[in-house]
């Protein structure tokens, strides 16, 4: 009976241990790179390898009392990347695609003296100068 | 002579927005949303729009909240800064049920202060007409006609026209419509809804000077970064088709484009800075960048690239590549055009020097901007490319970018490539991995012969998860770099 639970309890020790192992090999810490040499990378051949997002840019017109046309433009939050710059009459739409870098999280699309900023997080940007209602 | 200097000083005078004076409309609420009123200067408060059976005419009508204050700032709606005109004011009112003691309609004229500190400018407006509903209380339309005080008739200074609901007692609300003045529309929507005001505009291209980039050169407005051709660093393996050690600083330059915008948002130019930082190669690569889609017959004329005395570079009239389907521009036709070497293999690839300055070119690539040839940014797929070693029939592109026509397609799935042009797949290993990188921003590259991911570990998780994780794996973030086995020459961080 003694040797039964010796046995039993070095038994259990080494199910512990190959479970921890296990455990290390099925979840690798976030921060760990697996790949040690660019050649051992694998990617699907959907990735484009591209350090930008391409973002869909919608300025959505509104029916004006005459025409009024002034700049738009869309720059990163520092103000020092112009993404884009142009006349726009403020009944017309327009449309563009841009290239958002990665790291940029966000953008400000200014437009006279409306001035709106928005993620890059989404794959639409929609901007319009409706103002939003207070009653 | 004087009436010829008078019409020149109007013409560098841009009244905001190039409006032109129009007479301000009836307000029938038809759009049914008072936001894009509001987006045109109209003011609202404690109203809206309301498309119940007491709306007076069409289908829209504003109706206000329950009357129950003798305040005309309880419930109102308020007209953009207009210069008023003469006559009568006209609209329509009624009453939404008859509960309440009184109801009535007051007017007031706002006149524009620009130094009272508040963000529209209003200064102390002044009471010229009042209206009782008849009592008892009824729900019957009544029209209302009111001539515009003199004080403000015909004047040349800007106004507001508030019209204000009150009452006292019970529970009744207003409707209003087709609201009428006999006025000019004078509000910029553009700028706070401020009064329209003369800007400067010297070159008279009808971009205000504060927006224009160019304000003395009517040709020109605008810098817009092309899409794809933001500051970013370009790093190539020359090997290709063979793969080589994927250090990627056989060729490393920082490179952007930027293009050069007219009023009408037309391309006049494009500027393409290519500053060559590294060459960690043996081979003499030539530096070049394909308009995708776009033929020469676009182009006005290519100035400042950088041409030894390469046989292969052969141009137009214009200084585009010759024999090509879309503009071709040769940035350099060699490295050692641009950077001497200082000794040693390789340039800026040795942690222990010798050092070269980086060299810049900058090449302008001027547009036709007339109609039928006029292009706009959203045109402009910039592609660039090494072409290897003086081969012009080798090309080294980005992954998934297209070679040119004179790139041999026979070297297409031969070595390490697995390009498959029916797929539009290009430059890329059978394991997806390309031969060349471009990545935002002015980045250190990699010591001569080591391992990208030795200098920029998490590249490899980004590449992994494509494109999900670590999506700034490039930055300078802690855990992010290597620095040992990265050169920062002056100005990458």
């Amino acid at each position: 009976m003694k040797k039964l639970l010796i046995v039993s309890m070095f038994a259990l020790v080494g199910l512990t241990s190959c479970k921890k192992q296990f455990n290390e090999h099925q979840e690798l810490p976030k921060n760990v790179s697996s790949a040690k040499k660019f050649s051992e990378i694998k990617t699907s051949e959907n990735f484009d390898w591209k350090t930008t997002n391409e973002v869909t840019f919608k300025y959505n017109g509104i029916p004006t009392i005459e025409p009024i046309k002034t700049t738009l433009s869309i720059v990163s939050e520092d103000g020092k990347v112009v993404l884009y710059s142009g006349t726009q009459l403020m009944s017309s739409n327009f449309e563009t695609k841009l290239a958002i870098p990665t790291n940029m999280k966000n953008i400000v699309v200014k437009y006279g003296a409306v001035t709106k900023s928005f993620s890059t997080s989404l794959p639409i940007i929609a901007f319009d100068i409706l103002p939003t209602l207070v009653d | 002579m004087k009436k010829l200097l008078l019409s020149i000083v109007t013409g560098l005078l841009l009244t905001a927005n190039t409006q032109a004076q129009t007479a301000l409309p009836i307000l029938n609420c038809e759009s049914g949303d008072r936001k894009i009123e509001q987006a045109n200067c109209w003011g609202f408060g404690a109203t809206a729009y309301s498309n119940l059976e007491f709306r007076i005419a069409g289908f829209w009508s504003i109706r206000t909240n329950q009357l129950t204050s003798s305040l005309t700032s309880a419930a109102w709606v308020k007209t953009p800064w207009v210069k008023v005109g003469s006559g009568n004011i006209t609209m329509k009112a009624r009453l939404e049920n008859a509960s309440g003691t009184s109801r009535g309609i007051i007017m007031t004229y706002i006149p524009y202060d620009p130094i009272t500190d508040t963000i529209y400018k209003e200064g102390k407006g002044t009471q010229f007409y009042t209206y009782a509903f008849p009592t008892p209380l009824n729900i019957n339309v009544q029209t209302l006609t009111v001539p515009i005080p003199s004080a403000i008739a015909n004047s040349s200074t800007q106004y507001k026209i508030l019209i204000s609901f009150v009452g006292v007692g019970g529970n009744s609300r207003a409707f209003a419509d087709d609201i009428s003045i006999p006025a000019t529309y004078f509000s910029d929507p553009t700028n706070n809804c401020l009064p329209l005001v003369q800007i400067s505009d010297k070159d008279g291209d009808g971009v205000a000077d504060g927006d224009d980039a160019f304000p003395e050169d009517k040709e020109k407005a605008y810098i817009v970064q092309i899409p794809n051709a933001t500051p970013s660093t370009l790093m190539f393996e020359d090997l290709w088709p063979a793969t080589g050690d994927y250090d990627f600083n056989d060729f490393v330059a920082i490179y952007q484009a930027r293009a050069v915008t007219n009023a009408e948002n037309k391309v006049v130019e494009v500027i393409i800075t290519t500053q060559l930082n590294a060459v960690g190669a043996s081979f003499d690569n030539g530096f070049a960048v394909q308009f995708d889609g776009l033929n020469v017959g676009r182009l006005n004329m290519v100035n400042g690239s950088v041409l030894g005395s390469s046989e292969w570079v052969k141009l137009n009239e214009v200084g585009s590549e010759e024999n090509q389907d879309f503009a071709n521009i040769i940035i350099f036709d060699k490295t050692s055009s641009v950077l001497k070497s200082a000794g040693g293999s390789g340039i800026n690839v040795n942690p222990e020097g010798p050092f070269v300055k980086p060299e810049t070119v900058e090449v302008t690539v001027e547009f036709n901007t007339d109609k039928e040839f006029a292009i706009e940014v959203k045109d402009l797929n910039l592609n660039p490319y090494i072409i290897v070693n003086g081969q012009r029939e080798v090309e080294v592109h980005l992954p998934d970018y297209a070679p040119t026509n004179l790139a041999s397609k026979k070297l297409f799935g031969t070595g390490a490539d697995n390009s498959n042009p029916e797929k539009g797949t290009y430059y890329k290993t059978k394991n997806n991995l390309p031969f060349a990188l471009k990545v935002e921003g002015m980045l250190p590259h990699m010591v001569e012969k080591q391992d990208i991911l030795t200098g920029y570990p998490k590249l490899a998780d980004w590449a992994k998860s494509e494109g999900k994780e670590y999506e700034n794996w490039y930055d300078a973030e802690k855990g992010f770099r290597e620095n040992k086995l990265l050169i920062y020459l002056e100005g990458v961080k």
